[in-house]
This record gives C-alpha cells, structure tokens and sequence, in this order.
C-alpha cells in the first residue's frame, strides 16, 4: 500500500467521524446568519446529541418493541449508508434499501405510539418516500453505472441539470423546504420533526445521530456523484485522490447552499407535492437518457 | 376431543402425505431434477412446504370443517403434483381441473355468499380455459409450433398474466386465507414454472418475447399502483400477486428474447434475468403467502373487506408485531430478507442495462424505471396495511370471541415457518446458485453480487437479533403520557391504511380506480363481456314475432352447423 493510499484512508476515516458532527451546525449556523441572527455554534448539534444519549428514555404506554429498538436500527441503517458512500465497500446500489430501513424504522416508532401526530407524520413520509424514492433509484443508478459525461457545454448543462433534480430529490429524503420545514415547530405542518415529537431522551439522541448522519451521507453521495461521472479528472491515481479530497470540501459546500435555501424558503402545501415530484420523476428520466446518450 | 385430536392426525398426514407422494415419485422417476427438469423440483419442493404452512394455518383458521377441508387439501396437492409430472400427457389438463374443483372441498366452512361463490367461480373459470388450451398443447404433435403457442396462452391465463388478471382479484376477494397462501405459492407459480420447463427452452424466437415484454411491464405499473390504493385488504394483495407475477414473466421475457444471442452483454442479460427469475419466484412464494396469512387472518378475526375497520386488529392476537411483520419487511425491501435480494439485484442488471452501448439501454431503461414506480407502490401496498393492521392503536371495545392461544400457536407455526425462509433464503443463495442447471448462468459479477447480499443480509439480521434479544442500551423502562395528543389516549387518533393512499389519490390514483374503490381497467374489461354476452339477449328482445321463434332458433342452429361442418371439411381438404 502506497504512502498516498495510508493518507487516502486516514483522511476518509477522520471524514467518516468528523463531517456528520458538523454539517447540521454548518446548515443551522448559515440559516441564522442569513436572517440578521448570530445562531449556535457549529458542533451545537453534537452537544444537543451528546445531552440526549445521556439520558433515560421515556416512552408512550402504546409503545412496544418497535418504540425499542427502531432507534438503533436507523442509525445502524445511516451508518451503512454513511460507510458505502465514503469507503465503497460496496455499490452504491444498497443505498436505497437502507434507506427503505432508516424510513421504516422512524415510521414505525412514529406508528406504534398511536398519537396523532405521529399517525399525521408517518402518513406524510410515505406520501414524500412513494414519489421521491423511484428518482433516487435513477439517480443511484447512473451513479453506479460508468456514464462519464464529456467537457462540452451541452453535456455539462445536462449534468447540472441532473444534479439539480437529485438535489431536490434528496431535498425530500432529508425532509427540508419546500417539502417539510423543521424550523416551524407547528406539529401540524411537520413530517420529520412529527414523527419523533414522543422521542425523549436516549431514544431523542439516536433519532438526531442517525438524521445527521444520513445528511451527510445524502450531501456526500451527491458530491461523488458529480465527481465520478465527469471527466473533469486525470485517469490513474493523481485523479482518484483528487476526487476523493474534494468530498469533504464539496459537502461543506452543499451544507452552505442548504442553509441559505432554507432561510429564504418555505413549506409548500402537500397537494402539490406529488406532481412536483411526479414531474422531478420525468425530468430526471428524460435526463438520464440524455447523460446516456450526450 | 381426543378423538378429534386423532383425526386431526390422520388428516396431516394425508396431507403431508399428498405433497409429499409427487417429489418422491419426481426424484425415483429417472427425471433430470438438477438439469433440465429443475423447475419442476422447484415447483414440487414449494408445494410440499406451502403445504405444510397453509395446513398449520387451518388448524386455526378451521376448527369444524377441518377433515373436510384436509381432505380437500389432499385431493388439491396430489392434482397439483401429477400436474408437475404429468408433462405433455391428457392428464396436465385433467388434473389441474380436478385441482380447481377441489377448492370447493378447501372452502368447507367459509359462509357461501355472492363473494364466496363468485371466488370459485372465477377459479373455475380460469382453469377451464386454461385446461382448454393446455388440451390444445396435448393434443397437437410434438413439433407442432402452434402446440407451444396454446401451453403459453394457458399458462398465462393461469398465472394471472397482464391482460388475463381479471379473475385473480375476484378469487381473492371470498376465499379463506389458507387457500389464497396456497393459490398465491403454489398454483400462480405453477404456470411460471411449466414455461420455464417447456417453452423457454424450445421457443427460441425473440418475436413472442418481445410481446410478453411490454405486456408483463405494464402489468407491473398496473399492478402496484392499484394494489397501493385498494381497500379491501384481500384484493390489494390480489393486485400485489399480479405485479409480483408480471414482475416474473418480464423475467422471462428478458431471459427468452436475448437466450439465442451471440453478444456477450446480451447473454449476461438473458442468464442474469433467468437467475433473478428463481430469485424472485421464492420471494414471490414465500412473502406472499406470508402477507395472504398474517392479513387474511386479521380481516376474518375483524369480518370485514375494508382495511379502515381493521386498525390495529393485529395487536390483539398477542403475536410480536415484529414476527407478523416479516412478509412487509420483504416487500419493502429491507436487507436481511429475500425481498431485498430480488429487488437489489433488479437494480443491479439494471446498472448493467445503463453500461450497455446506446441504442439497447436507451431502448430498455425507460421501460426497466416504470417497472421500478409499480414495484415501489406495490412494495408500500404491504407497508400501508401492515402500519395500520398490526401497529395502529385498536379500539379497545373490540372483541375477538374466536381467538384463543391455541389458534395462537397454530398461526405462529405457519407464518414462522415462512419468515424462517424469508430470512434463511438470502443467506443460502450463494450455495443454492451452485446447483449445476443454476450454476452455468451465473457470470462471475453476479455471482460476487449474490455474495456480498448474503453478507450484508446476515449482518443486519444478526444485528436486528441481537437487540431484539438484548435491546443494548435502550430497554424503555419508564412509559407515561405525553401532553401532545391533548389527552387523547390512542384509538381515538389512530391511522386507518386510507391515511397513507388517499392523498396520492387525485394524483396518481384516481385514473386507476374508481371512487368505490374498483379498478377502472378491470371493471372496463368486465363491461366489454357482459355486454358481449348480452348480444343474444339483445336479439330475443329485438324479436318480435314469437310465434316463429322455435323455427328460428332451428334457422340459427344450422347455420352454426353448417359453418362447422365446413370448416372441417375445408381443414380436410388442406390436408389433401
């Protein structure tokens, strides 16, 4: 093994343990900045979680053994996904399925407590995950795929146009404006923050680990996407590394964009959401044959 | 009781015996089990274990009627089998009639109503026109290309083929859980696994396969997107069954149209599809059957067709959520099932599709992603049911009169005997693929592909086991009420499985289904027959002068007659 490769390593390693810890600061710290605010700091997040999973869980009487054990399955479900993005131990293809796993997971805990806003939230992300979950497909598809989009304008359009529709793809997994928005804290207009409103204590701390754990593998997957299928970079090492060195810099990135996006922008009512994911579908179809074909 | 309890013995092993009687007579018979005749084994094996879970199944389900309908069973798996065996022989036909109609012996106990007798009906009718063409396929000379033709058309008529699916809903609408298990494992698959046996091989040509192919799809589409917004919990798994089914013939579909090519990409294709194929086949059989089981049970425990008066039913029947589950975990994808498996290796060929050169993958990937919209509804059809059935807070006024621990234990061992498959399957598979007629079409990609599920698989179940059994660090000891939820304990709040459709439904739903819940497609069909049928009664009523209707009626019969004759007469002088 090559010196390049042992640093290689270490360096996706200290990704793999350091980025989930900081990029919901990162988006939190943006959004407040964005509107007049000075907002917490950046590994707030991190201490809010590291307070949660100090302490005894307490649950609804309703609650049996998916109230038990839903928690560490989904942050086991995010820390596949998180590993497969970062090492690729294996396709990229499994992501969806643990990402069917971390969904199951919070819908069940959500279901099993028998409150209304967990029945209100449970009914809203699987409304999000039946239109959003056949574009992920596709896009995971040409990721795993050897498409490698050239250097001319038309292919580069097609490309950022492709990324733009995964964006918002992975804008719906991830629960954010304008299909949910965490920061009203109206139960009613909830879907994420709903389904965990009976969520206290340890069972509150892995619920948030394995949710910014699974944002930064959806941000990260993203980078990759765009770096693997260009030919931006030089074949042979020398471009593998630099692919690999851009992640962290290319989710930091992403995490920015968020925040700005989700202080200047709302909610949308749920009727419209699946035609505007029904239309994400088509575009992105449309897309992929022409990544295909450009 | 004791007696009983004797009887009920004897009755076992009368089945056991009639599943068991054909793979025995299969293996000593000097067939071929692990070469060409392997679907048959396959078809054999699954029947034998269907069996044994749908009869565990009856000894709760049936407690009056249980000889009658062991014997039925009987009767059921012994047709079946010398199905299998049968070949191109006048018994293919016989026995799978004699099949049908000993589901009138299984459906002992079940109160006859419209929807009961319209079950057997369709059943019956279906396999009629099926044995029809199968007669045809006997009948003509081996060579016979047209022989092939009519054993397809049976066998998709049998299956529940796009097109020709109208009958399954209807069966699965009045039929008791234990025989809708058994109809969805053993008899759907039956068909899938003939073609595989005779035609696959033997029809080379691409043309039929490239009309199976658009057809099997859009059944698929079809399938799922009605079965995600049904409300009759029986049907919505009956269009489950035929997007599961298509799923199965696209399979082969793709296996047949590339099996004579010389490209190397397009062979990986056709042998790749032939293994997702079997793949598929043991999840549709097994998880299928365990959701006919685990749902039909709640809906008989409830007396309803509507899964709104079905909430949280199954948190009465003291069975672990987490146990009654399994099937729903397979269709929804979860690693560690045989679900997961079926559907990540679709995805992977499909990867492969998009590294084809352009023209192919252009051409089959659209299609391949609308497959993908069907099987992910028809994959939240099981979520939406079981999150309302068996998680949703229960009316706790409700009474369950018939159930009691030993219908308990009974349901335990059937469904338990399913979910150990689900689970054990993905695990095997890498070993399974071995078998030498398996092994020569599995290309190395997909061989290490196989693997790497099977270890994924394992590690997730063994981490799901463990803290089942040990719940680690989070053992919830302390349980009190919230204020959110405004003093609202539970059954007031909880969500009916129309929560999770009907806001799809001005989107997607309502071009499929009418408002009372009806396919629109089927119901269509259905109107086309009837008032095809209704032809002769438009002349009767058009007739007026009813003194002459006799000689009319004479006038009609021979012309009918006449044109017989000459057809046959013409057919003869073909021969000339």
């Amino acid at each position: 093994m090559s010196v390049n490769s042992l640093l290689l390593i270490v360096y996706q390693i200290l990704i793999f343990i350091g980025l989930p810890l900081v990029l919901g600061g990162i988006v939190r710290k943006v959004r407040a900045r964005t509107q007049g605010r000075k907002g917490p700091k950046i590994l707030q997040v991190f201490y809010e979680i590291r307070k949660y999973l100090a302490k005894e869980p307490i649950d609804n009487p309703n609650s049996g053994i998916f109230a038990e054990i839903s928690p560490i399955i989904s942050l086991y479900a995010a820390i596949m996904i998180w590993s497969i993005v970062i090492f690729e131990w294996a396709p990229f293809i499994l992501i969806p399925f643990f990402l069917a796993l971390y969904r199951f997971c919070f819908v069940s805990f959500a279901m099993e407590s028998g409150t209304s806003f967990g029945g209100l939230g449970s009914g809203r992300e699987i409304l999000l995950s039946v239109m959003a979950e056949p574009t992920i497909i596709l896009m995971i598809l040409v990721a795993q795929s050897h498409i490698e989009l050239s250097l001319t304008p038309v292919s580069a359009l097609i490309g950022v146009l492709f990324l733009l529709l995964s964006f918002v793809a992975i804008l719906a997994e991830l629960a954010k404006p304008p299909f949910d928005d965490p920061r009203t804290h109206l139960e009613l207009t909830m879907v994420h923050e709903a389904m965990i409103l009976e969520a206290s204590g340890r069972t509150m701390g892995y619920l948030e680990l394995a949710s910014q754990i699974k944002l930064a593998g959806l941000l990260s997957f993203l980078i990759k996407l765009a770096l693997e299928h260009s030919k931006l970079f030089p074949l042979g090492e020398f471009g593998n590394i630099t692919r690999e060195l851009l992640v962290l810099p290319g989710a930091v990135g992403l995490a920015i964009l968020l925040g700005f996006w989700e202080a200047d922008s709302v909610r949308r009512k749920w009727s419209w959401v699946p035609e505007f994911m029904g239309l994400c579908f088509l575009a992105i179809l449309i897309l992929g044959t022409l990544v295909k074909l450009s | 009781m004791e007696e009983g309890r004797k009887f009920s013995f004897v009755s076992s092993i009368l089945v056991g015996a009639s599943a068991f009687v054909p793979l025995i007579y299969f293996l000593w018979s000097g067939a071929d089990p692990l070469g060409s005749d392997f679907p048959i084994l396959l078809g054999l094996i699954l029947q034998v274990y269907i069996g044994f879970s749908a009869f565990m199944l009856v000894q709760s389900y049936e407690t009056i009627y249980t000889e009658r309908v062991a014997f039925g069973y009987a009767i059921f798996w012994t047709s079946l089998g010398i199905c299998y065996l049968a070949g191109k022989t006048v018994l293919l036909p016989v026995s799978l009639e004699i099949a049908s109609f000993s589901t009138i012996i299984i459906y002992s106990g079940t109160e006859f109503g419209r929807k009961q007798i319209e079950s057997l009906g369709s059943l019956l009718l279906a396999s009629g026109i099926s044995a029809l063409f199968l007669s045809a396929w006997v009948f003509l000379p081996e060579n016979d290309p047209r022989g092939l033709f009519f054993l397809t058309i049976g066998l998709l008529v049998k299956s529940g083929f796009s097109g020709f699916h109208i009958w399954l809903p209807k069966v699965n609408e009045g039929g008791p859980s234990h025989a809708l298990g058994s109809f969805a494992g053993a008899l759907e698959i039956f068909p899938l696994l003939l073609f595989t046996r005779y035609v696959l091989p033997n029809w080379q040509d691409p043309f039929l396969y490239s009309i199976l192919f658009p057809l099997a799809a859009l059944g698929v589409f079809f399938g799922g997107i009605t079965s995600f917004f049904h409300k009759d919990p029986k049907k919505a798994l009956a269009y489950s069954s035929i997007e599961s089914i298509n799923f199965l013939w696209l399979c082969l579909a793709t296996t047949g149209m590339f099996q004579t090519s010389t490209e190397p990409e397009l062979k990986f294709l056709s042998n790749s599809f032939y293994i997702l194929f079997f793949i598929s086949l043991l999840h549709h059989s097994f998880s299928k059957t365990f959701q006919v089981f685990s749902i039909g049970l709640v809906a008989r425990l409830r007396n309803s067709s509507s899964t709104d008066e079905m909430k949280g039913i199954g948190r009465y029947i003291g069975i672990s959520p987490l146990w009654m589950g399994i099937g729903t975990f397979s269709y929804a994808v979860i690693p560690g099932t045989l679900g997961f498996v079926s559907e990540a290796t679709y995805l992977f060929l499909n990867a492969r599709i998009l590294d084809m050169p352009l023209g192919r993958s252009v051409f089959l990937l659209p299609a391949m992603i609308f497959i993908f919209f069907g099987i992910v509804l028809g994959g939240f059809t099981h979520i939406r049911l079981f999150l309302s059935l068996f998680l949703s807070f229960p009316n706790p006024n409700t009474a369950l009169p018939e159930w009691n621990p030993v219908k308990r234990r009974w349901v335990l061992i059937s469904v338990g005997s399913l979910a150990v498959m689900i689970l054990l399957l993905p695990l095997l598979l890498p070993f399974i693929l071995q078998i030498p007629s398996l092994a020569k079409y599995v290309d190395e990609s997909l061989r290490l592909w196989i693997q790497s599920l099977a270890i994924v698989s394992g590690i997730t179940v063994m981490f799901v086991f463990s803290l089942v059994f040990f719940r680690w660090s989070h053992k919830i000891r302390k349980r009190k009420y919230w204020d959110c939820g405004n003093g609202y304990l539970g059954p007031e709040l909880s969500i009916p499985a129309t929560v999770f459709s009907e806001p799809l439904r001005n989107s997607i739903g309502r071009y499929f289904l009418t408002k009372e819940g009806l396919s629109i497609i089927d119901q269509s069909v259905l109107n086309f027959f009837k008032r095809f049928l209704n032809v002769g009664e438009y002349i009767l009523k058009s007739e007026e002068h009813q003194d002459e209707e006799v000689s009319h009626y004479l006038a009609i019969s021979s012309v009918f007659l006449i044109t017989i004759l000459a057809v046959l007469v013409i057919g003869d002088w073909g021969k000339i």
